[in-house]
């Protein structure tokens, strides 16, 4: 046979380099790369990824970080004893997460949980948000270590959380906090769907080291929190 | 009893600064926004002017330009308090007339060291 003779492949049904955009269900090009690409402050969650399950642009909220966005992306998150909150205002289409643990034997005041939740109503109020069309839903807070449960740190943060945003007037439409188990949380901040799976005992304690490796006490360190100029 | 206008456009972090402020034996009048702190400015007179940055309506930087205009705040110390931690956004506050520029989350033993200083 002849080389002539063979058939013509008018284009490779696929990229031959894997490093070409990646492609979603339904055709969608993945903007990964484009979200790694762009500039991000001190604090926003910056762990970019191609969600195979849904199928999605998708973001990791790690301890002490947050993230807001406009855009259909999906952001989530791990919780043990920590707090997830997610916020949306439906109308502008702006929504949020941060996940933020109150450090033990500090002053009370829970500025550290307040910091992040400021942090967080803040970026979506420069996007466009409006508190009075603000709703959240809150996810963690659960004792998932044996022997954990004494010092009720779980509690303490939903707590607080639920007192924080009945002080700024923002209603929680749903939440799944306390109990022992720990949790996978999906946030769309566009609509303000959450998923929210239980997980089971695999390692807790790694989950709470992780938890406390990135508390918000720290992010206010990074974030020159605390520091003054006069000027 | 010094005076001092608080603005935030978070009830929580309003109720965290006035209740460090009181607690010092200050008195304060809580503003809501940049607006309705400048709408107290006109009938009220106050030893220092502590706010936010971003709020509705009127933000911390619009309102210290507002209130240099003022006859009564020529002098008036104004403090930024605010998440904004930027040299972009700390020289956008000095311009504006700012007395100095704070980065929370406060700690607020330092937030009173630095009222005592620079109030009148």
């Amino acid at each position: 046979m002849k080389t002539s003779e063979l058939p013509v492949r008018a284009a490779p049904l696929r990229p031959l380099t894997s490093g070409g955009p990646k492609v979603l269900a339904g055709g969608r090009i993945s903007r990964v790369d484009e979200l790694r690409a762009q500039p991000r402050k001190p604090g926003e969650a910056s762990f970019f990824y191609a969600d195979h399950h849904f199928q999605y642009d998708a973001v990791k909220v790690l301890p002490g970080e947050y993230f807001v966005s406009g855009d259909d992306v999906l952001i989530m998150t791990v919780l043990g004893s920590c707090i997830a909150a997610c916020v949306w205002d439906g109308k502008a289409r702006v929504g949020g997460m941060n996940h933020f643990m109150l450090p033990e034997g500090e002053d009370g005041s829970g500025r550290y949980g307040s910091y992040a939740m400021e942090l967080l109503l803040n970026e979506m109020i420069k996007m466009g948000a409006r508190r009075e069309t603000m709703q959240a839903k809150i996810f963690g807070g659960g004792a998932v270590m044996a022997g954990f449960t004494t010092m009720n740190v779980g509690e303490r943060n939903t707590k607080f959380v639920l007192d924080y945003l009945s002080t700024e007037r923002i209603p929680v439409v749903s939440q799944d906090v306390l109990d022992i188990h720990p949790r996978k949380v999906c946030f769309f901040p566009v609509t303000g769907k959450a998923l929210v799976k239980r997980l089971a005992h695999a390692h807790p304690e790694a989950l709470v080291v992780e938890e406390r490796k990135g508390n918000a006490a720290a992010l206010a360190k990074s974030t020159a929190g605390g520091s003054v100029d006069l000027f | 009893m010094p005076l001092i206008l608080a603005v935030d456009d978070s009830p929580s972090m309003r109720k965290m600064v006035s209740f460090t402020l009181a607690g010092a034996g200050y008195q304060v009048v809580e503003a809501v926004d940049g607006q309705d702190a400048y709408e107290k400015a006109q009938t009220q007179h106050f030893d220092l002017v502590l706010t936010d940055q971003n709020m509705p309506r009127l933000d911390g930087l619009g309102l210290t330009r507002k209130l240099r205009e003022h006859p009564n705040f020529k002098t008036t110390p104004i403090l930024m308090l605010t998440t904004e931690s930027s040299d972009l956004m700390k020289q956008a506050g000095r311009a504006a007339g700012a007395t100095g520029w704070l980065v929370k989350p406060f700690d607020p033993a330092r937030l009173l060291e630095v009222i005592k200083k620079v109030i009148k």
